[in-house]
C-alpha cells in the first residue's frame, strides 16, 4: 500500500455528491443560480463543470475579472471553458478599480523586480529559499518591501470576492468558490479573498483529486495541463513555493493527516523530512485562515 | 430576577480582559499594532479606546471611509474619538472607488424613493419585513439591486482595512457585537477581521462598557446605524429597541419561557418569532463557507 492511494478518488461518484451538494444549496439559500470567477484556471473550470451539471447551462454565470498583471492566457482560458460549457459570461476589467487604491504605484521599480527575483528563481537575493520565505509571512512580516508585495498581491483576491458578491446579489445567484485542500491546508489562498463564498464545493479534495474529476467532467486539455499559479504577479507558481509537485504535495499533506510516518513520506515521495516537518508547521500556523476571526472566551 | 439581569456585566472586568485579549494577539500574529474603521458610531469607538489601553496610542490606527451616502456625523464623530484617544487616521474617500463599480447608477430615482420610503416614513412593518426577506434570496428585482449597493459599501471597507493593516503588519480589529451578529444586521465578508474583541457583547452591554472606558458622550447618545442608505437605522430594520432587543436574544439564549420574554420586553409574540427566525435564517453569515460531505 502507497501512500498515494489514499489519494485515489471514483470520480462518477465524486460529482455525483458534488452536485447533489450544490443542488441542494441553491435551494437552501433561496437562489436563482449560481455566479463563479472564471481563470482559466483548473479549479474553476471544475467548479463551472459542475454547477453546469447541478443547475444547467442557463443559470450558471461565469465573471472573468483580469487586472494588469494577470496573464492573457487566463481569459483566453475562461472564453474556452465558458464555451464548451455554454455559460453567459462577463469581462470586468480591475485594473481601473485597483488604481482608485493606487494599487499599481505601491512597489517601487526596485521592490518589483526584487519580487520578480524571488518567484523567478528558486532562491531570492538573500539567498533564501522561496518555501521558507513563504514560511516566514504566514503571520507578522517584518522586511517592508515584503509587505508591500504582500499587500499588492492579496488586494486582487479581495476585490474579486467583492465583485462576484456584487453580481451574485443583483441576480440573486450563490456565490460559489474554487478552494481546493491542497491549498487550504496550505493557507496558499488570500484571507477574506478567494476563502470569501458561500460555498465551497471542491474544498475538500486535493489538487491532484481535482484533475481526476475534471479529466472525467470533460475540462478542454490545455486546463488540464496548465500549470497552477495565482495569477497576480509575473512568475509567481504555486509549484515555485512548494519546490515540489502537486503529486508530492499532496502525498506529503495526505500522509500527515492519516498520521504516516515522517520517514515512509520522505521514501516514498522523495521530500527531505525537514520539509515534511516545515508543512506539518505551515498547516498549524495558516490555522487563522481558515477560521472565524478570533474572540476573547474568558467571559 | 429579571431577564435583564443576565445582561449585567462587570464593565471593569470585562475591558481588562478585552485589553489581555488584545494585547496577546497582537503578540501571537506577530504584528506591530491595530487598525481599525472608525464610523463614529459605538462599536468601533469602543473597540478603539480598548485597543489604545491594550497598546498604547502609537499602535492604534484609525481608518474613515465616507462614501457619497456617509452622514457628515460619521467623519465628525470619528475624529472627536482620535482627537481624544490621540491615534493616527487616515481619510480615505470611497465614493471614487465605489463609482468604479458604477454603483451610483445602479439604481433609478424611483427605487430610490420606494426604498427611501420603506425605510423612514413607513418605518415598521415594511422596513422589517424587507430586511427579513433579504437574509436568504431575494425575489423582487429592486430589492435585490437595493442589497447589492448598500452591501458593497461595507464591503470595500474590508478591503480598504487589510490593504492598509498589511503595509504596517497591523491587525485588523473588528467592530462586530452580539446583537447585531446574531440578527444578521450585519453584510456578508462585509466586516471582516482578524480579531472580534466585542462579539460575545450585546449592545447594550458594550454601551455600558463604552460610558465605563470614557467613550466621548455624543457618541454614546448616537442613534445606531449601519449608515450605508438615509434612513436605514438598526431601530427601522429590527422594529425594536436594543434594549428590547437584547432581552429576546438573551431570554432565548437562556431558554426563558417567551410569554416571560414578552412580558418584560414590552414587545409581541410576534416579535420574538421574528427575531428567533432571523436568528435561524442568517446563520449562514456567522459560519465558513459550506462544504459538501464527500467520504
Amino acid at each position: 500500500m502507497l501512500i498515494k492511494d489514499f489519494l485515489q478518488i471514483d470520480p462518477i461518484e465524486v460529482s455525483d455528491k458534488i452536485v447533489n451538494f450544490i443542488r441542494q444549496k441553491v435551494e437552501a439559500f433561496e437562489r436563482d443560480g449560481i455566479i463563479v470567477g472564471l481563470s482559466g484556471g483548473l479549479d474553476s473550470s471544475c467548479v463551472a463543470g459542475l454547477s453546469v451539471k447541478a443547475v444547467g447551462k442557463d443559470n450558471v454565470y461565469g465573471l472573468i475579472m483580469p487586472e494588469k498583471d494577470s496573464s492573457k492566457e487566463s481569459a483566453e482560458y475562461a472564453e474556452m471553458l465558458a464555451n464548451q460549457i455554454e455559460i453567459r459570461t462577463q469581462v470586468i476589467d480591475h485594473a481601473p478599480i485597483l488604481e482608485k487604491w493606487n494599487l499599481y504605484n505601491l512597489l517601487s521599480k526596485q521592490d518589483w523586480e526584487m519580487g520578480k527575483a524571488a518567484f523567478a528563481h528558486k532562491r531570492d537575493i538573500q539567498g533564501e529559499s522561496a518555501f521558507a520565505r513563504y514560511m516566514s509571512v504566514q503571520k507578522g512580516i517584518k522586511p517592508k518591501r515584503l509587505r508591500k508585495l504582500f499587500a499588492y498581491m492579496n488586494m486582487k483576491h479581495r476585490i474579486r470576492a467583492v465583485t462576484l458578491y456584487y453580481y451574485g446579489e443583483q441576480l440573486n445567484y450563490l456565490v460559489i468558490g474554487t478552494s481546493n485542500k491542497s491549498e487550504a491546508s496550505t493557507g496558499w489562498f488570500v484571507k477574506y479573498g478567494d476563502s470569501a463564498r458561500d460555498i465551497m464545493p471542491i474544498r475538500g479534495l486535493y489538487k491532484t483529486q481535482i484533475k481526476t474529476l475534471s479529466k472525467y467532467l470533460n475540462i478542454p486539455q490545455p486546463i488540464l495541463e496548465r500549470e497552477p499559479m495565482p495569477d497576480f504577479f509575473p512568475g509567481l507558481k504555486d509549484t515555485f513555493v512548494f519546490e515540489m509537485s502537486y503529486e508530492q504535495l499532496d502525498s506529503v499533506l495526505i500522509g500527515i493527516e492519516k498520521g504516516v510516518p515522517s520517514k515512509l513520506i520522505m521514501e516514498e515521495t522523495g521530500v527531505s523530512i525537514s520539509t515534511i516537518e516545515s508543512i506539518k508547521k505551515l498547516t498549524e500556523i495558516t490555522n487563522h485562515k481558515r477560521s472565524l476571526p478570533e474572540v476573547p472566551t474568558s467571559f | 430576577m429579571f431577564i435583564k439581569d443576565f445582561l449585567q456585566i462587570d464593565p471593569k472586568d470585562i475591558s481588562e480582559k478585552i485589553t489581555e485579549f488584545m494585547k496577546e494577539k497582537v503578540e501571537a500574529f506577530d504584528r506591530e499594532g491595530v487598525i481599525m474603521g472608525l464610523s463614529g458610531g459605538i462599536d468601533s469607538s469602543c473597540v478603539a479606546v480598548l485597543a489604545v489601553k491594550a497598546l498604547g496610542p502609537d499602535k492604534v490606527f484609525g481608518l474613515l471611509m465616507p462614501e457619497q451616502d456617509s452622514s457628515k456625523e460619521s467623519v465628525e464623530y470619528a475624529n472627536l474619538l482620535a482627537r481624544e484617544l490621540g491615534i493616527k487616521t487616515q481619510l480615505i474617500d470611497h465614493r471614487p472607488i465605489l463609482e468604479k463599480w458604477g454603483i451610483y447608477d445602479l439604481l433609478s430615482n424611483q427605487e430610490w424613493e420606494m426604498a427611501k420610503a420603506a425605510f423612514t416614513f413607513r418605518r415598521g412593518p415594511e422596513a422589517q419585513n424587507v430586511f427579513m426577506r433579504a437574509q436568504l434570496g431575494i425575489k423582487p428585482k429592486r430589492l435585490r439591486k437595493l442589497f447589492a449597493y448598500i452591501n458593497i459599501k461595507h464591503r470595500v471597507r474590508s478591503i480598504t482595512h487589510y490593504y492598509y493593516a498589511e503595509q504596517m503588519n497591523y491587525l485588523v480589529a473588528g467592530t462586530t457585537n452580539k446583537s447585531t451578529n446574531l440578527t444578521g444586521l450585519t453584510v456578508k465578508y462585509g466586516g471582516v477581521a482578524d480579531i472580534m474583541p466585542l462579539k460575545n457583547l450585546y449592545k447594550t452591554q458594550i454601551k455600558v462598557l463604552s460610558e465605563f472606558i470614557g467613550v466621548p458622550r455624543p457618541i454614546l447618545e448616537r442613534a445606531p446605524s449601519p449608515d450605508l442608505f438615509p434612513g436605514f437605522t438598526d431601530l427601522s430594520v429590527l422594529g425594536m429597541e436594543f434594549d428590547q432587543l437584547d432581552i429576546i436574544l438573551v431570554g432565548l439564549e437562556r431558554g426563558v419561557p417567551r410569554k416571560l420574554i414578552v412580558k418584560e420586553a414590552g414587545i409581541t409574540e410576534d416579535d420574538v418569532e421574528r427575531i428567533s427566525e432571523l436568528i435561524m435564517l442568517t446563520e449562514h453569515k456567522r459560519n465558513l463557507p459550506e462544504v459538501p460531505v464527500l467520504y
